[in-house]
């Protein structure tokens, strides 16, 4: 009984698959067309609906295909929401506005770090010359510990030949004495 | 935020910054989505407070959507003042990184 149970359910899965499979494509642009719809603007709803649509061509397979639609229509308030906010200035990009910024993050890190920006430089320069010499020093230091272990090395198969000829002194004098 | 400035979560430093590193490329939504991994919930939102920041252009791809039988893809591409305003975006992230690195180590 169980066995034909599982054939069932077999069968109906197989069956929904494929149709789930056959019929993604057209559920997925009707979630994107949702989706597009979201956006209030009219404009904005058209270029939208078309470049997620052409993105959805792209998508290949069911999963992706439904995970691009959803995604775009979590995402279109978030779209409507950012195509809403005021156009930036232009000072932005402006020499002088930049020089305020640096002038900023420069006091931002007198700051909250609580020193000077020269003497942070001076720490930040003592700091890559402490690294630079414990680098080298740990060069120095692997090197010495490779010689250590060749020489261990050495002596190790020094003492194993020196029990070897112990061993056949031992068992010649075993024999000669016999 | 103010009108200056643009503040980006860490999804859109890495869009700017895929956009940062061949300025002069011309990217779709499915390509940047592959290349840096978000989702279409994240990037088109994302694509959109760029655009209108001016920071990136967008254009249609030049087809026709009847004989190609699909629709028309978007491009978009980073602009001058983009370029400008990632470059200072991706600095200021790298800056508040090093300050946030001293004051754990001091």
């Amino acid at each position: 009984m169980d066995y034909l149970i599982n054939l069932a359910l077999g069968i109906a899965g197989s069956l929904i698959a494929a149709e789930i499979v056959f019929h993604h494509k057209r559920w997925c642009r009707r979630l994107v067309r949702a989706a597009a719809a979201r956006i209030k603007d009219p404009a904005q709803s058209e270029i939208k609906l078309e470049e997620w649509l052409a993105a959805l061509d792209e998508h290949v397979g069911v999963i992706a295909s439904f995970s691009h639609s959803i995604g775009c229509w979590v995402g279109a308030p978030a779209v409507a929401a950012a195509l809403k906010l005021p156009v930036l200035n232009k000072a932005a990009n402006n020499p002088s506005k930049s020089a305020t910024r640096f002038r900023f993050a420069r006091a931002t890190i007198e700051g909250r770090s609580g020193v000077s920006a020269r003497v942070l430089e001076q720490m930040i320069k003592q700091l890559s010359e402490t690294t630079r010499d414990a680098g080298a020093q740990l060069h120095r230091l692997e090197a010495e510990m490779k010689e250590v272990m060749r020489r261990s090395k050495a002596l190790s198969v020094s003492v194993s030949l020196l029990g070897l000829v112990g061993l056949l002194v031992s068992v010649m004098r075993w024999f000669f004495k016999g | 935020m103010t009108k200056d400035d643009l503040r980006l979560s860490p999804a859109g430093l890495r869009l700017v910054r895929q956009f940062c590193d061949d300025p002069a490329r011309r990217w779709s939504g499915t390509e940047l989505s592959k290349q840096i991994g978000l989702g279409s919930g994240t990037l088109y939102p994302l694509l959109a407070k760029l655009e209108k920041a001016g920071w990136l252009k967008p254009e249609w791809e030049v087809i026709d959507p009847r004989e190609a039988g699909r629709p028309r893809r978007r491009y978009y591409t980073l602009t001058a003042t983009g370029a400008r305003g990632a470059r200072n975006a991706l600095a200021d992230f790298q800056l508040q990184d090093a300050v946030g690195g001293l004051q754990w180590t001091t």
